[in-house]
């Protein structure tokens, strides 16, 4: 008898130092680090705002800076090239941690084709904590594309894709990442093209059956739990087809009672294609920052937010504000608070 | 379910679970219940059970009709009966494909259009197996060296033990009716040793085998675009992904089943250490080997024909060359035979037949003469350069002979031997090779370092193998070491195996026999 309790003591010993090495290893072979991740670093219901959707989100609003004007805390749920059908699966993930005052959606990719490249899935769904809804996630952002159910299990189980990254491994895998700026990544760099962000089509073109149905499908999640959320076209260049099929989406939207801004069509904010642009799809910091000042001023009249300035539950978010400008200043030999300056002279 | 997969992991824990909770009484029923849900789950067909059916119910009443009429002439009309229908089921389903490629050969020969469709998954998983296992338990009824079995759910759970089905070993009832049907109590000790067995059996099979597959796979795919060193590497590469493959399945296997109790033969013993082609198939799928002795090839030398055969040799060529040529006839028919069960294509009865018939054939006559030879150039035979010399010339005869085994025509086979010849060895002195190489194999130079460490760890445990158990070693160190080394393995597997995207783990070479 005594033997056996020493053997069962053995094997929960040998299991437990397996479970800490694997846990740290994987941590280690985990190679990227995306917003979604960073979202369950935050304390429970701090966020006043979700903000949802494709590299354009976090190429643009600048949450920090945001939070120093008005104070209340804006988190981006974003990832590159994000497809729209992982917008209702990330607002149920929220839902567990958060209780924000609204969501926005990022639209941009709306009219875009479901069959997402497998990574772009990947960076949602390898972010998410195992849940029913990663699970969900998964099996259905997968099905707009043509991997095989039986190859879904490398999707759920992301260290059967992970294990491989040790060939690829760097120092900065066993530090802490902390270039999270509140998910705000901003690019000093001007695109060479000038990029033709006008919005100036009102025709319409159907959405694709399955693009209709997933925004359907996200509408009536949103209604079903009485969510408030402001849907918002970002500012890029598009193809007529996608524009035109957007205005289509919007339509849909409106005519259900929700709002959409249409970034492209307010002139206001002074987007200028051929300076605010470090691509055809993403804003500089320059443009980043005269986008950030006009959304963050509407959110503040719209939406009944709070003020957490000076409370010292949320100092991360100053000292974050801090860091960003430090990384302006690294990145431009400028200062800040002059751009800042400039555009809120020009907003006035 | 593969053997490697989280599915058969599931299972064998379900299994191993139920077996130890529920009252050793109903132990081997668990075990029938978990055979029957593999073979049909392996398969996803009700088919595969009608298969399985079929054999079992003939074998079962033949068995019990063979007992009272051991070694007599009723006794062998039963068991000739026995054998035609478990054999003529296993052509008719494994090799029926064969016949009609050679009738579609007869219609090409005669100028007719007439071609006759291939029939696709007609042999399902475990037939090959439970067929031949079957086999041996008739003969074995006849010879009287068994009992029959009178439950025929204990006669189904021997013919259908799921942890042999994908890869074997062949068992024999008399070997495995005691562990098979007996009761067992769970010891820590034997599931520890199991569990190390399991664990290496993956290391072999996801670090070593599937690594040295993709690069393989690549060459045989590509044959036009590699020749010369390329060629070279994958023809000496393909025995060890081979072994690699094969043996850490039955690590698995056997790891298993010392979980569970019960103690299988061994069906590996060192066989790259072996000097001669001869001895080499004596460590090599020793189960076949063994079988196919027992119930072919002695049967066949000691058969009248051949004595018959003998008697006029002695007449004609005199007693020595008398003594052969019956010897070597049953070891052709022998040979053929292991070449048509790896699956009856030509390439493998080349491959895994008929070469190395020619090898044995050879190394016998030819002893004597290298023995003369070697003693009057001085040469010793004792000593450690000749050994190594000879256990390298076995291991090169067996990567020729391995040629037509992997490839998929004998063309190809051709095409792949005279691409070996192509001398472009001095790329391996431009850098650019080393660059070039991995972008064009699939494999990086981090595969090829985790490759070489490997090999070198599979070479030393096999050195330690020589001189004895070496789990019994291991265990009798201490538990950082002992740990430490687990530990290692466990993450070997884990970081450096080849599963998930992109890999396809599920490739078991031995699972298509």
């Amino acid at each position: 008898m005594k033997t056996k309790y020493k053997n069962i003591l053995k094997v929960t010993i040998f299991l437990l130092i397996f479970c800490i090495l694997l846990y740290n290893i994987f941590n280690i072979l985990w190679l990227e680090n995306h917003n979604i991740e960073n979202f369950y670093d935050e304390p429970k219901d701090t966020l006043d705002i979700i903000y949802i959707g494709a590299s354009t989100v976090h190429h643009s609003f600048n949450a920090a800076l945001a939070y120093n004007l008005y104070g209340y805390t804006t988190n981006i749920l974003s990832s590159s090239t994000q497809p729209f059908s992982a917008a209702k699966h990330l607002m149920k993930e929220a839902e567990k941690y958060q209780n924000p005052v609204l969501y926005i959606l990022d639209i941009g990719r709306v009219a875009e084709d479901l069959n997402a490249r497998r990574s772009n899935i990947r960076q949602v769904t390898d972010a998410m904590k195992w849940s029913d809804n990663r699970t969900n996630a998964i099996n259905e952002m997968l099905s707009y594309t043509d991997v095989d159910k039986k190859d879904y299990i490398n999707y759920k189980y992301s260290f059967l894709l992970y294990h491989n990254a040790w060939r690829s491994l760097k120092v900065t895998n066993f530090e802490k990442n902390n270039d999270l700026y509140k998910g705000y990544i901003p690019s000093p760099n001007v695109s060479e093209e000038e990029i033709y962000c006008d919005w100036d089509t009102t025709d319409t073109m159907e959405l694709d059956e399955k693009n209709e149905a997933n925004l359907n499908d996200i509408m009536e999640y949103i209604k079903s739990n009485n969510i408030n959320v402001l849907f918002i076209v970002p500012i890029k260049e598009y193809k007529e087809e996608i524009k035109k099929k957007t205005n289509s989406a919007i339509e849909i939207l409106e005519s259900n009672g929700f709002n959409v801004i249409n970034i492209g069509k307010i002139k206001e904010i002074g987007i200028d294609g051929s300076k605010d642009f470090f691509d055809k799809d993403h804003l500089n910091v320059e443009g980043g920052t005269k986008f950030t000042l006009y959304l963050a001023k509407y959110l503040k009249e719209h939406y009944n937010l709070p003020d957490h300035r000076g409370d010292s539950n949320y100092s991360s978010w100053d000292s974050e504000y801090i860091r960003l400008k430090e990384l302006y200043k690294e990145m431009t030999k400028n200062d800040f608070d002059e751009l800042l300056e400039k555009y809120s002279k020009i907003e006035q | 379910m593969n053997l490697i997969s989280i599915a058969f992991l599931v299972f064998c824990a379900v299994t191993l679970i139920t077996y130890f909770i529920i009252p050793k009484k109903f132990q081997w029923i668990v075990l029938l219940l978990s055979s029957i849900i593999f073979l049909f789950y392996n398969n996803l067909s009700i088919f595969t059970v009608v298969q399985a059916l079929l054999v079992l119910i003939p074998s079962y009443f033949l068995g019990r009709k063979i007992e009272g009429n051991s070694n007599t002439k009723k006794g062998k009309r039963f068991l000739i009966l026995g054998i035609i229908i478990i054999v003529g089921q296993l052509i008719c389903y494994k090799y029926i494909n064969i016949f009609i490629e050679s009738a579609n050969l007869i219609c090409e020969l005669l100028h007719s259009d007439r071609k006759f469709a291939l029939i696709e998954n007609s042999a399902l998983i475990g037939i090959s197996y439970y067929s031949l296992i079957m086999i041996s338990y008739l003969i074995d009824i006849y010879r009287g060296t068994c009992k029959s079995q009178k439950n025929i759910f204990k006669c189904a759970l021997f013919m259908s033990y799921f942890p042999i089905l994908t890869s074997g070993p062949f068992i024999k009832y008399k070997d495995v009716e005691n562990d098979l049907y007996g009761e067992h109590k769970f010891n820590y000790d034997r599931a520890l040793k199991g569990f190390i067995r399991i664990l290496w059996g993956v290391f072999k099979i996801l670090v070593i085998s599937q690594r040295l597959g993709m690069y393989v796979d690549v060459v045989y795919s590509k044959l036009t675009i590699f020749s010369g060193i390329y060629t070279i590497l994958a023809v000496l590469a393909f025995p060890l992904q081979l072994y690699t493959n094969f043996s850490g399945s039955i690590d698995v296997i056997m790891g298993i089943s010392e979980i569970l109790g019960i103690k299988l033969p061994e069906n590996f013993n060192l066989p790259f250490f072996s000097k001669t082609i001869t001895e080499f198939w004596r460590r090599w799928h020793i189960t076949l080997g063994v079988w196919l002795k027992d119930y072919i090839f002695y049967p066949l030398l000691k058969s009248d024909d051949m004595q018959e055969l003998n008697k006029k040799c002695k007449k004609k060529f005199g007693k020595k060359v008398a003594k052969k040529i019956p010897l070597y006839a049953s070891m052709l028919v022998m040979w053929i035979i292991i070449g048509v069960w790896h699956g009856g294509a030509y390439t493998y009865i080349i491959g895994s037949g008929i070469l190395q018939f020619i090898f044995m054939v050879l190394e016998d006559l030819l002893a004597p003469v290298a023995t003369k030879v070697n003693s009057k150039l001085g040469i010793k035979e004792d000593v450690f350069s000749y050994k190594l010399y000879q256990v390298i010339r076995t291991y090169l005869l067996f990567a020729f002979a391995m040629i037509f085994f992997r490839a998929e025509s004998i063309e190809q086979a051709l095409f792949i031997i005279a691409h070996c010849f192509v001398w472009n060895l001095n790329i391996m002195l431009d850098e650019e090779f080393y660059y070039v190489m991995p972008k064009i194999i699939g494999l990086d130079r981090y595969d090829v370092r985790v490759l070489i460490i490997a090999l070198v760890v599979l070479f030393i445990v096999q050195l330690l193998a020589r001189k004895g158990d070496v789990r019994e070693k291991f265990l009798k160190q201490n538990i950082v070491f002992r740990w430490g080394v687990l530990y290692a393995l466990m993450f070997a597997i884990i970081i450096f195996g080849c599963y998930g995207e992109g890999y396809d783990a599920t490739a078991f070479i031995y699972r298509e026999f």
